[in-house]
């Protein structure tokens, strides 16, 4: 039976042992080898016990870096508690009582980074349990106010083998490199796109910026990445608007546009159809997952091989988690589900035989094959008059293959006093720049017919409001509904 | 202006477009927004300036990131 690693030390410890010599870090001056990274962080976890961090929060400064993920390495290998949380944020709102503040470009001397040596105080590290609190993270709030989260040690390290041996462990070998480019302040880029990698002994391979992507992407030549529709979508409107002006045949858009990639892993919001299939198309696999913050965050993910479109990955019960479809919600048992709250949230939690689970309030279904498939969340979810119920997600979802369109959102609003469902459209810029208000109600009100035509009359849209102002969005990208005004007042 | 407008072609691979000032990035030039954030590496490179990661998307024609490299004193 295969060996459990349930602390960021165990993570280090066994991926030292098994891919010594490998580049765990990589930028255009630097490799880290796994054992060298072992011993900086156990350097500095050292360091930050002795400073009396264990247990207490410590706010890092939420910048993707080399420097940043070795901190965040070192202050959880230390047993301090990492407050994520994205730039703004106000701590003291929260009352958390913050012992110190890490800026990783500060805290860490470069030359540190080249000369670990060795480390002569092993006896002095102090082990932290697997039940430790690791990570406070504060939700991206898409339904409401942020939450802050407590994950466990084995939380977060559970959940980073869940992902990698859900996508297929075959598929990746110690070296393979990735390109982590997702916000630090949002689990799936630290669980998915950096802790997941560690325990496969893929090389992270860091680039400055995300506008340096396609530019650092040939040099590099990934064989997986990790990242949001958002960006999947933009790569691939970069590939045909390349097909389109004859710069490149399609043959040979995986090698140039894609570095070669093999793999896309998408999280963190609802992938359309359309983009896995264009991928698919180049020879690129995406592979959809689902996740929620509180289960750290990864739930399900495709499989390399047996996989879906549409679907986000089968339903499994690998190290001890459970997920189970109780009337129509998705539950989540077992490790990778977070110790509770920090803020004061509703109880998240229920019991079926007296295991606990945690309600994600997200609607799913799964198929004979045990996929998994997302129906929209709970907390979003319209009533109508006459008792229909509406995931608005799921028709926003049919809006995301129009090049047109920047983004929509639909709800509920009266009309003589009847319910109806309204819709929201936010145009691309290049259409605001290039058409006119009614061009653009024109060209909407088509979008719309032809959505309509596809959706059964209690789903289908009946008024519709231009806006030229972006929405306002979490960090991932996903519309945050509580701040628009979705009152009704449809024109 | 013809600095700008050579450095737009060479991002596009494509010295026959007919670029000037007024020439717009995402409905003449077809640009979508990711690739105006790549085109502001190509700027950086040569004029040794940074832009913020998204700046660019709010430039809609050649003219604008003209004015923009003007007023950070670029050009000699």
């Amino acid at each position: 039976m295969e060996n459990r690693k349930k602390t960021v030390y165990e993570l280090l410890s066994y991926a030292c042992e098994h891919f010594g010599d490998v580049n765990a870090i990589c930028r255009n001056d630097l490799n880290i080898t796994y054992k060298d990274l072992f011993e900086i962080v156990k350097l500095r976890a050292i360091m930050y016990q002795r400073e009396g961090c264990i247990g207490k929060y410590i706010d890092i400064k939420p910048e993707l870096s080399i420097k940043f993920l070795i901190e965040f390495l070192s202050l959880s290998m230390a047993g301090a508690v990492v407050v994520l949380h994205e730039p703004g944020l106000r701590l003291q709102e929260f009352d958390v009582p913050v012992f110190k503040y890490v800026d990783p470009e500060k805290s860490i001397e470069e030359e540190c980074l080249n000369f670990p040596g060795n480390n002569e105080n092993d006896e002095e590290y102090q082990n932290i349990s697997e039940n430790e609190i690791c990570t406070l993270i504060f939700t991206s709030g898409t339904s409401g106010r942020q939450k802050g989260v407590l994950l466990s040690q084995k939380n977060i390290i559970t959940d980073a083998m869940l992902g990698y041996k859900t996508i297929g462990i075959e598929a990746l070998k110690p070296g393979d490199r990735t390109i982590p480019v997702l916000p630090v302040f949002h689990m799936f880029g630290i669980t998915a796109s950096m802790l997941s990698p560690i325990y496969a002994g893929l090389s992270l391979c860091f680039i400055e910026d995300i506008k340096y992507l396609s530019r650092k992407i040939n040099i590099i030549r990934p064989k997986i990445l990790f990242l949001v529709p958002m960006i999947l979508k933009a790569l691939l409107a970069k590939a045909q608007q390349m097909l389109e002006r004859g710069v490149i045949q399609e043959q040979y858009i995986k090698e140039k546009v894609f570095g070669g990639a093999d793999i896309v892993v998408s999280g963190g919001a609802p992938l359309a159809d359309y983009i896995a299939e264009g991928f698919e198309k180049y020879g690129i696999k995406v592979l959809n997952g689902y996740g929620i913050t509180e289960c750290s965050p990864i739930v399900t993910v495709s499989n390399h091989i047996d996989y879906k479109t549409g679907a986000v990955g089968k339903i499994n019960n690998l190290y001890n988690t459970k997920v189970v479809i109780h009337n129509g919600c998705i539950l989540v048992g077992g490790d990778i589900v977070m110790e509770g709250y920090y803020t004061e949230e509703e109880n998240p939690f229920i019991f079926i035989d007296e295991e606990r689970f945690f309600n994600t309030k997200d609607y799913g279904l799964t198929d004979d094959d045990g996929n998994l498939y997302i129906r929209g969340r709970d907390s979003n979810l319209i009533i109508m008059d006459d008792g229909n119920n509406i995931s608005p997600e799921e028709i926003e979802n049919r809006f995301e293959k129009y090049a047109a369109i920047e983004g929509v959102i639909v709800y509920p609003g009266k009309v003589n006093g009847n319910n109806i469902l309204c819709i929201t459209v936010k145009p691309t810029n290049e259409i605001i720049g290039e058409y006119s208000l009614d061009e653009i109600k024109s060209m909407v009100n088509i979008i719309i017919k032809e959505v309509n035509a596809a959706l059964p009359s209690f789903k289908m849209i009946k008024k519709a409001v231009i806006r030229t102002e972006p929405f306002i969005k979490t960090g991932l990208n996903k519309i945050k509904r509580i701040e628009e005004n979705t009152n009704g007042q449809c024109d | 202006m013809d600095s700008v407008i050579n450095i737009i072609k060479h991002f596009l691979q494509n010295d026959e477009l007919e670029i000037n000032a007024d020439t717009r990035l995402a409905e003449d030039l077809g640009m979508s927004s990711f690739e105006l954030m790549e085109l502001s590496c190509e700027f950086e490179d040569e004029y040794d300036i940074k832009f913020q990661t998204d700046e660019m998307i709010n430039f809609q024609s050649v003219s604008q990131i003209y004015e923009f490299l003007k007023a950070r004193a670029v050009f000699e």
